[in-house]
């Protein structure tokens, strides 16, 4: 009987502390957001947020016709989601592409991205449910229809 | 007691893995050999300005050096403008742009940020105001003059040439610049499949006149080949458009050998150009398609980067930068490249070493490096510099001389 409970006591501890484990990325994410713009990234609750790369030129095109399609307000699908996209002064070009949408856009200067471990090879897409990270994905080339595909989308 | 045996264990797990690096040094990087008349050598930096118009940009990474009657040019490619400005370095005076032409099919679609290198100029070379050569892309040679007319075009896939090859034949302003060697252009040849057994040439050699190519007996060292090609992202050969006449001079990314071919007796000479601290050889890295990419940008963090070796002929020295290892964590914060410090190291002509510097953090630009009769040419527009020009195209020159002894 004492072996049953003290089971389900370290059982519960693992659930509860999975549960409370950010992984990586939402570790830097968070302290970017609170130290970069004061901002609570709980508040977003469900939300994509894309981070565009400084360094990948062949992820742009299609991750700007992908930012058209769930940034449409005309398009219902995702208007409970906020979408936030984050880009590097050297790509900041992708805003006069991406213009009349639902997107709010933070455009970082100075190169402080990497600072905060939110740097990646390719543009990369984290979808957020409840403020918990359920998808992420790579933006890049082909891959960028087969995550549009995901949400229903054809480019 | 437990706690005792998990910090020994940690201490000679860290011993274990530092001596398993200082065996891979030992066994494949040569010690640099000091010259025994480095202290007569002085350095000395001055600095120079141009004023540049809305339509020029501050930092050209894409540059070729061309000198006539006295007068040192600098041709870079603007993908701003989709153009290649020309600058007279000694006149410090901008001199024409030069527009590719927008109506060609070729060089209608180029990339304005200069980002995708499939819709970019990745390399030029300057023979004469009437033979520039430009890489479109790695598809295409293009030998044009300067009212930008095409001279000659020359397709690059192996297919395509003249003597069929496998592979594709490439060369990038900060990965294997092309440069000239025996009057015929060299280019890096890359594989898409490399079975790491067997030894392939990695240098080609074309003719643009006779529009032959053959290879050169060159390949990347007996390290990479050790490791299976696991060197990340720097798997690269470094090559300068500034050779000493007569012999190649080569390195790679991946570690602090030089190298110089010479063809005359068709050997291949090892040199050191080991830098005093930091990694001199680049750790192995696995990756698999299900793992997160990151792991390359630690790496490339984590380890030495060694850029090309230039040859300086007015004095008769050898130039070679390399980004020195940084850990990936830094605080509760992360590093990245542009925090890795930059050393410039100096050799003779017998690839003595002569200098090691440490250059200001932050300061430079890396890969924006050129020779001319001046001394050697560096931006000082790095990424994290606070301080922005964009009125003028600036440039440090750093001087090497030697006194000589009374």
């Amino acid at each position: 009987m004492r072996l049953s409970i003290y089971s389900i006591i370290i059982i519960l501890t693992i659930i509860a502390s999975c549960k409370s484990k950010l992984s990586e990325d939402e570790s830097h994410l968070d302290m970017y957001f609170e130290e970069k713009h004061n901002i609570k990234r709980t508040d977003f609750n469900n939300y994509f947020l894309i981070v565009i790369s400084g360094d990948c030129g062949s992820c742009t095109e299609k991750t700007i016709k992908f930012l058209k399609r769930i940034g449409d307000p005309n398009n219902k699908r995702f208007s409970g989601y906020k979408k936030i996209v984050i880009v590097p002064e050297n790509n900041a070009y992708v805003l006069d592409s991406v213009k009349n949408t639902s997107i709010k856009f933070f455009v970082e200067e100075g190169f402080e991205l990497e600072k905060y471990g939110i740097k990646f090879p390719k543009n990369t897409l984290f979808e957020f449910k409840n403020n918990n990270l359920i998808y992420k994905d790579w933006l890049y080339l082909e891959n960028v229809d087969k995550v549009a595909k995901k949400y229903g989308l054809s480019l | 007691m437990h706690k005792f045996i998990q910090i020994i264990l940690i201490f000679l797990t860290i011993i274990s893995i530092s001596c398993k690096r200082d065996r891979k040094e030992e066994k494949y990087i040569i010690k640099s050999k000091w010259a025994s008349d480095r202290e007569l050598y002085q350095v000395k930096t001055d600095s120079i300005q141009i004023a540049i118009d809305s339509n020029s940009i501050a930092t050209y990474f894409t540059v070729s050096i061309f000198t006539e009657n006295n007068i040192d040019y600098l041709f870079g490619y603007n993908a701003v403008t989709s153009s290649i400005d020309i600058f007279n370095l000694t006149a410090r005076k901008f001199y024409k742009r030069l527009k590719l032409k927008r109506d060609s099919t070729f060089f209608k679609n180029l990339d304005k940020q200069d980002l995708d290198k499939n819709r970019s100029i990745t390399d030029i070379h300057v023979l004469n105001f009437d033979s520039i050569i430009v890489n479109y892309s790695n598809k295409k040679i293009f030998i044009l003059d300067t009212s930008m007319r095409v001279k000659k075009v020359v397709e690059l896939a192996g297919s395509a040439l003249k003597n069929k090859v496998s592979g594709q034949s490439t060369s990038y302003s900060n990965n294997f610049r092309m440069f000239f060697f025996d009057k015929k252009l060299i280019l890096g040849q890359i594989y898409s499949v490399y079975n790491w057994e067997e030894k392939v040439p990695s240098f080609l050699s074309l003719d643009l006149v006779k529009e032959e190519n053959t290879f050169l007996p060159l390949t990347y060292s007996n390290y990479l080949y050790d490791i299976k090609g696991n060197a990340g992202y720097m798997t690269a050969i470094a090559t300068s458009e500034f050779q000493k006449p007569g012999v190649l001079t080569y390195g790679f990314f991946y570690e602090s050998n030089i190298y110089q071919y010479n063809p005359k007796d068709s050997n291949i000479y090892s040199y050191g150009g080991k830098m005093s601290n930091g990694k001199n050889i680049v750790d192995s890295i696995s990756y698999h398609t299900d793992e997160d990419l990151k792991k390359w940008d630690v790496h490339i963090l984590e380890n030495s980067q060694f850029f090309n070796i230039m040859y300086d002929k007015y004095r008769k020295l050898y130039y070679r930068f390399s980004l020195k290892n940084i850990p990936y964590k830094n605080g509760k914060y992360y590093n990245s490249l542009l925090d890795k410090p930059l050393i410039l190291m100096v050799f003779n002509e017998k690839l003595e070493l002569i200098k090691e510097l440490e250059l200001p953090k932050y300061l430079y630009a890396v890969n924006t490096w050129f020779v001319t009769p001046e001394g050697l040419f560096i931006s000082p527009t790095g990424r994290k510099n606070k301080f922005k020009d964009f009125d003028h195209l600036r440039y440090h020159i750093i001087k090497i001389k030697q006194h000589l002894l009374k």
